[in-house]
């Protein structure tokens, strides 16, 4: 089982707000889930490396190529504010 | 006569003979997407100007003998995580409502260059996350088969396209079963390719360590004529592989003769309540095998029983931190009212993503929290390995295996979304070829209760070849012994 402010914390982390309501009903639906996963603990994996991808192959690099950079003008058309060719939020310094 | 009810690669022949223009064949579609979108609801945006304006210019380069690319004119619907140059990209989410891609995806770069006309861009689970399309901020897709069940999903609006033919091919994205299911669901073909195969630039991710892009069809030739139009390594995916290419396949001389096929016993273990007559159905097709003269034998995964739990919390783990680019700040959702940067971040975050994102990315919080990273994340990894080492020691004997696309059919709205953990087990079957990083189709196998099922088969990493043959040679005996 999973406590509501177990689930606050996450969500603080997560950047993310639950109402009352909502938190009660993800409480519930989160600790189904997570009682689900723990099936996993009983698995011996003593020695066993994580796998983290599946490629075999090493990476590469890539060819640096000008003009790699997109149109400033494009990117900015999907921001909420801009001004003077920047992304604009609220003053964050004093 | 309507064309759209015709198989990909016939359509293509006929505008190679000139018997028919790409103009004349978007038109019909547009004209059949007019005609049942009402109902459907498979598309997020469709594309029709700039479509018929493409297919003008396939046709003048076929009227002047200029060599045509394989797709040759023919419409192609991609899922809306798919990013397309100046058409909006959703992700069929309200954090991406009005979101214009600056660039295109790889895929899409090569579609574009085998002559394939984007038709429009399809609705999906928001952010690839459900089996339903039912998370969709943009509305439900309905199953063309039965119009009050689902469509599967995330892929839903992909599959349901191919099946009310509203676009000759179509892509999707496969994470755990995204493609294969709804193909299964929808009663067409779908295949999730080799991790590595197909390029990932340009899609918006969901867990990257499992998405792959793969293809939907009518049937199995043109699904490989799909594939072979946007497989091959691209440099500007890191985890494209330098191996990834399609092979040639001569389709006429395909047999099954021989083919070595393994049944994983722990399948058995892993059955879901009523699914006693799809497992009719497949015991039913494994005989096709058999009487084409495929030798098959049971085998065991020890570790595919946990592969489900293995899967949501890699899955997830992976979600919460590529989610955490929509900031509000540089493209996405931003909220009307914060007094500070942190209240810009969450309210715009709560704001513009749906239930079954929010509670992935809490899901994948937690399991990479201080505290419980090696319980669970760094536990999980290690269970994948002895996943990936179980296929790898098959796959030394054996060309394919042979499963249930899901265990269960597909379901009413608003039914099973109810219960999460019911939503996943229907991934029982799919979830591990994602995390072996292996090639899997679903092809249709029959019908229970009037709803299609379909047949999944899973070859080796880069065996694509093998698969293509298995699913074609099955696809073409079962065909002959209706």
């Amino acid at each position: 089982m999973i406590s509501k402010e177990e689930v606050k914390n996450i969500a603080e982390i997560a950047k993310l707000k639950f109402g009352e309501d909502e938190l009660e009903a993800f409480t519930e639906k989160f600790s189904l889930v997570l009682d689900f996963v723990h099936n996993i603990n009983k698995v011996d994996t003593e020695g066993i490396e994580p796998c983290y991808g599946i490629s075999e192959e090493n990476g590469f690099f890539k060819e640096l190529e000008e003009e790699q950079t997109l149109d400033r003008e494009e990117v900015l058309k999907n921001t909420t504010e801009s001004e003077y060719g920047y992304f604009k939020i609220l003053k964050v310094v004093e | 006569m309507d064309i759209t009810n015709l198989k990909a690669w016939e359509i293509r022949e006929k505008i190679l003979n000139k018997e028919i223009s790409s103009y004349e064949v978007t038109e019909q579609f547009l004209e059949k997407i007019d005609e049942v979108e009402d109902e459907i609801n498979a598309f997020i945006t469709i594309d029709a100007d700039r479509a018929l304006d493409e297919a003008k210019k396939v046709d003048e380069k076929i009227a002047q003998g200029i060599e045509i690319g394989i797709l040759a004119g023919l419409p192609v619907a991609v899922k809306d995580n798919i990013m397309t140059k100046n058409l909006r990209t959703t992700c069929a989410s309200k954090m991406l409502e009005k979101y214009i891609p600056p660039y295109n995806a790889t895929v899409v770069e090569k579609i574009k260059k085998e002559d394939g006309i984007i038709i429009g861009k399809t609705n999906m689970d928001e952010f690839a996350m459900g089996g339903s399309t039912e998370t969709s901020y943009f509305g439900i897709t309905r199953n063309p088969r039965n119009k009050s069940i689902v469509p599967g999903g995330s892929s839903g609006g992909s599959a349901a396209a191919i099946a009310a033919n509203e676009a000759a091919l179509s892509l999707g994205t496969d994470t755990g079963g995204s493609i294969r299911q709804p193909a299964s669901y929808c009663g067409v073909v779908g295949i999730k390719p080799t991790y590595g195969l197909v390029s990932r630039f340009g899609v918006v991710p969901m867990s990257n360590s499992l998405d792959q892009v793969g293809v939907f069809g009518k049937d199995v030739k043109d699904a490989y004529l799909a594939l072979k139009s946007i497989a091959g390594f691209d440099p500007h995916d890191a985890t494209s592989s330098k191996r990834a290419k399609l092979e040639e396949l001569n389709f006429d001389e395909v047999s099954l003769k021989g083919l070595k096929i393994a049944l994983p016993k722990e399948y058995d273990e892993l059955r879901v309540k009523g699914d006693e007559k799809i497992r009719v159905v497949f015991e039913n097709s494994i005989r096709v095998f058999e009487r084409n003269g495929a030798k098959i034998e049971y085998v065991s995964l020890p570790y595919l029983k946990y592969a489900l739990e293995t899967y949501y919390l890699i899955s997830t783990a992976e979600v919460s931190t590529n989610l955490s680019r929509f900031d509000g700040i540089r493209y996405g959702h931003r909220a009307f009212e914060y007094k500070t940067l942190d209240e810009l971040y969450i309210n715009s975050r709560t704001e513009g993503f749906g239930e079954e994102t929010k509670r992935r990315i809490m899901m994948g919080t937690y399991a990479l929290s201080q505290g419980y990273k090696d319980e669970h994340y760094k536990k999980a990894l290690k269970i994948r390995t002895l996943i990936k080492n179980d296929y790898d020691r098959i796959f030394k004997d054996y060309d394919v295996i042979l499963s249930i696309t899901s265990p269960i059919l597909p379901f009413p709205f608003d039914s099973v979304i109810n219960s999460p953990v019911d939503m996943y087990k229907a991934d029982t079957y799919t979830v591990p070829v994602n995390l072996a990083g292996l090639c899997a189709i679903s092809v249709p196998m029959g019908e229970v209760d009037s709803l299609p099922v379909g047949l999944q088969i899973t070859a080796n990493r880069f065996n694509e070849k093998t698969l293509f043959t298995a699913a074609y040679g099955y696809e073409r005996s079962a065909n002959d012994e209706l």
